[in-house]
């Protein structure tokens, strides 16, 4: 059976190809129809050209679909060994043994010529013998083989037995021939892929392509298991990244204030939310920030009067007085900014027992400011810049006595020109006035106390 | 709200990500990088969303002029986007300028508060004219979809500190990407060490530059190590941010290319300029620098030096810095880089890491006076002493973080390291080696909570 390492492989997609057979060490020779025993061919000994002769009618193509597998429904399982197969070697043998003495010594010549061609040819050769066959090689070499028969050469005689002879021969051969090499897929009219070296089986014997096709399979579950492995820790790094997020999250949201809000932050809690208080918070500081925003504000009140939202009123921007409590969510309701350039202007005065005056105050905001160097003691509403430029600074000095007065002042104030300054100079020792003045042509302040 | 914010952490990020996987297609991917990108930006500068839609719609409609066959109309478009572009770029990311005592005083109306300005527009900015530009020479298509180009100008990813994506390397993946737990993976893991890079290396590098370059008391040793400090503190926080930039990029399902590499000394002070911030200068590079001969060569290469000097900063220790390395980049193109094949390699290292030194100080000092003394301080002249207590408290209290700092800049140490993890994988360590790698990314992420957690307190 170790002479019947048959290695089969695909063909082309030219369908009027017939599919070749390549075989592998293969000691016998098809002549005239007839398997004829040969020398055994080492690997290294370049193939044999093995011609199957004419018959009346091509081998049906069905033997080479069904190469790779053994049919089921009339052979049992082989393992080893095929007797079939070798019973009828042995008949072949008895039958053509008158005349294997002259086909060897013609054979030899036709070795010889033959490793010649083949060490001639481009494309690598193998110890496989090939069976080509096509319609019209089969006539031409009929009618070749004809004119041979005629003129009475032996070598290129014609078989004269009959397709079906030829069809249960190969069939005898084919049947129950497992090739435990190779993994080829069924014939199929499909382009033939490439093979890779580590697949290319072509110069090798069956063992050693049996090692070859392990060792190619061992790196391929290689890779893979490589891959499995890879992908395992990066789900568990994942995983860890995930629940480490998930839990500090957690914490820092629940448990401190976030440090992305400065000053006079709303602390997020449950509650907070819940009342609204926080959103609001938000919503103060987004339009804080916002530009032009008495003209948001105005905007937002005519854009929901569209929409039909007419309960919203316009803040009355000619009020005096500042708002009381949180800002409204209708926008900027109750806050004191004017729709006229004057803005609602207070500040507070504290003046300690020694005479030092801490001042704040809340100016309304305007878009095209100067950032000032100090800010501190004349913080707008939106808490951002103030009206013009600032250059005031900070007069409270920190004491250990008590806030002795704390006067309001209130008043009205223009847009100002860029050029606006503010200052709070430092009050003399045993002064009680508190001066803090604006620049600014049109500055009314009143009810200093 | 910035990368390094906690809120954005371990909410904004998670949130995102998480509604990014909720559908396959790359057109819901972009809508979802969209909004998350508008919404990080109008974080108490909603000003900002509109100026972000009139500058995509600008560069959008130059961009199909720059495809023009007409050679006028695509002139006149790459001209205009330039235009417009550095407009906005000084307008908004150089307001100093025009506030008192900066150079365009008189245009005071210009100046707004630090609170409208927008975070990233230098790189806005630059990655317009790069889109445009590209078009014009023809790199990439003309984007015909607006949307395409809004999630690409508009990413929150690359806003912070680069890299400068060319629009042709995102193309493909706005289209179609994917999107898996690979790409989740590595993406979380490269933001977490960015953090650490940013959060907790670069502020010690920071510390020990504010107390080595005091020049109200100086002293040699801190002269030296106030400037590795600056060289440290510039390098982590870009190397961070762009190391965050990569890994939000990678969790979205695109592949940014590297920003910041390790230093290699050995290439000259090229190698030191082709590995910082190397999107910036490479764009800047092509888009200026000429080499059809040697003077144009010199002279577009001093140029190229000049805008990438203004784009740092407009002051005159950045435009005097940036000049100052390219001329030594010229020389070594020039000849130097012959005589250094000759030399032995640790000559060309010294010679890397003086130069290097001087030029970082050049950036640094705004004024010759103060680069002069600290020239002074580093000889020993003009020092109070050698040493004070403050360098010293620094140095012993952060220097394992100085060390590491120090030795994952340097690009042997680098490859020595992921050649031993290498080797332990191959013996049969793979596991061993990805554990240790969890490990240190809990651990930086860890360390980077518990300093931001300190700050907010």
């Amino acid at each position: 059976m170790d002479d019947l390492n048959f290695k089969f492989s695909r063909v082309g997609a030219d369908k009027s190809k017939k599919p070749e057979l390549k075989t592998d060490s293969l000691n016998l020779k098809i002549e005239n129809g007839q398997f004829t025993e040969v020398k055994p061919i080492p690997v290294t000994v370049k193939p044999i050209k093995v011609e199957l002769k004419p018959v009346t009618a091509p081998v049906k193509e069905e033997y080479f679909e069904n190469l790779f597998e053994p049919r089921p429904s009339e052979q049992p399982e082989q393992t080893e060994e095929i007797p079939a197969a070798e019973e009828f070697f042995e008949e072949s043998l008895e039958e053509q043994a008158a005349e294997v003495e002259e086909i060897e010594e013609i054979e030899e010549i036709e070795e010889t010529e033959e490793l010649e061609e083949a060490d001639s040819e481009e494309e690598p050769v193998d110890a496989d013998v090939a069976f080509e066959q096509t319609d019209e090689a089969f006539e031409a070499e009929r009618e070749a083989d004809a004119e041979d028969e005629s003129e009475g050469s032996s070598q290129e005689a014609v078989s004269q037995k009959p397709a079906d002879a030829v069809n249960e021969l190969a069939d005898e051969i084919f049947e129950g021939i497992v090739s435990e090499n190779t993994q080829q897929e069924r014939y199929e009219d499909t382009e033939e892929p490439e093979i890779t070296a580590e697949q290319d089986f072509s110069e090798v014997t069956p063992l050693e392509a049996e090692n070859k096709n392990a060792d190619h399979t061992d790196s391929v579950l290689e890779e893979l298991s490589k891959d499995t492995v890879k992908g395992k820790y990066d789900f568990l790094n994942l995983c860890v990244l995930t629940v480490m997020i998930l839990f500090l999250g957690m914490t820092f949201i629940f448990m401190k204030q976030s440090s992305v809000f400065e000053q006079e932050t709303v602390e997020f809690s449950a509650e907070t939310v819940k009342t609204g208080e926080y959103t609001l918070f938000l919503t103060e500081k987004f339009t804080e920030n916002m530009p032009l925003s008495k003209a948001m504000a105005q905007l937002n009140v005519l854009f929901n009067k569209l929409y039909g939202k007419t309960e919203l009123v316009f803040p009355d921007f000619s009020s005096s007085e500042p708002p009381d409590g949180p800002i409204d969510n209708d926008g900027l309701g109750g806050e004191s900014a004017g729709n006229t350039p004057d803005y609602d202007y207070t500040t507070t005065t504290t003046t300690t027992f020694s005479g030092e005056t801490t001042t704040t105050g809340k100016i309304p905001l305007d878009f095209f400011v100067t950032t000032p160097k100090e800010s501190a003691g004349n913080e707008g509403i939106f808490t951002g810049r103030p009206i013009g430029t600032t250059t005031g600074e900070k007069t409270t000095t920190t004491l250990d006595l008590p806030e002795t007065t704390k006067s309001t002042t209130s008043g009205k104030v223009s847009l100002v020109l860029p050029e606006a300054t503010t200052t709070t100079p430092k009050p003399d020792s045993g002064s009680d006035e508190n001066e803090s003045t604006l620049t600014t042509p049109d500055l009314e302040i009143g009810g200093i106390e | 709200m910035v990368y390094t914010d906690l809120l954005f952490v371990f909410v904004f990020l998670p949130v995102t990500v998480i509604l990014s996987l909720l559908d396959r297609s790359a057109e819901y991917k972009n809508l979802i990088l969209i909004i998350s990108s508008l919404i990080f930006y109008a974080w108490g500068r909603p000003v900002i969303v509109l100026l972000l839609f009139l500058t995509v719609f600008a560069d959008y409609i130059f961009g199909l002029g720059a495809k023009a066959e007409n050679k006028f109309i695509k002139n006149a478009a790459l001209f205009l986007d330039a235009v417009m572009n550095c407009s906005v770029f000084v307008v908004f990311a150089r307001n100093g300028l025009f506030r008192e005592g900066g150079a365009f005083e008189r245009y005071e109306f210009l100046s707004f508060a630090d609170k409208l300005i927008p975070l990233g527009i230098a790189f806005y900015t630059v990655r317009g004219i790069s889109y445009v530009f590209d078009v014009y020479k023809g790199n990439t298509e003309a984007e015909k979809n607006p949307f395409c180009l809004l999630t690409y100008m508009a990413s929150l990813h690359f806003m912070m500190a680069g890299p400068i994506v060319r629009y042709e390397d995102v193309r493909g993946e706005l289209r179609k990407r994917h999107i898996g737990a690979e790409e989740i993976n590595g993406g979380l893991t490269r933001f977490v060490f960015g953090l650490g890079k940013a959060v907790v290396l670069a502020p010690v590098f920071k510390s020990l530059m504010a107390a080595g370059l005091d020049f109200e008391s100086p002293t040699t040793l801190g002269a030296w190590f106030g400037m590795l400090g600056f060289l440290g503190y510039v390098y982590w926080s870009f190397a961070g941010y762009t190391d965050m930039a990569l890994g939000l990029g990678l969790a979205n399902g695109f592949h940014y290319k590297e920003n910041v590499l390790p230093f290699k000394v050995g290439n000259g002070v090229t190698g030191i300029a082709d590995g910082f911030n190397r999107t910036l200068h490479g764009f800047f590079r092509e888009s200026i620098v000429c080499e059809k001969n040697k003077l144009l060569y010199v002279l577009t290469s001093l140029l190229c030096g000049g805008v990438i000097g203004l784009w740092y900063g407009f002051t005159k220790g950045a435009v005097g810095g940036a000049l100052y390395f390219a001329v030594f980049i010229i020389m070594e193109k020039l000849f130097l880089s012959r005589l250094f094949e000759k030399l032995p390699r640790f000559v060309t290292g010294i010679y890397t890491v003086a130069i290097s030194l001087f030029g970082a100080s050049v950036f640094y000092f705004d004024s010759l006076w103060k680069l002069k003394n600290w020239a002074f301080f580093c000889i020993g002249k003009k020092t109070v002493s050698f040493w004070d207590s403050d360098i010293i408290e620094i140095l012993k209290g952060n220097y394992v973080l100085i060390a590491i700092g120090i030795l994952a800049a340097l690009p042997f140490v680098t490859d020595f390291v992921k050649k031993l993890g290498k080797k332990i994988s191959e013996k049969g360590g793979y596991g061993f080696v990805r554990i240790i790698q969890t490990v240190c990314t809990a651990v930086v992420l860890l360390a980077y909570t518990t300093e931001s957690y300190m700050l907010v307190k």
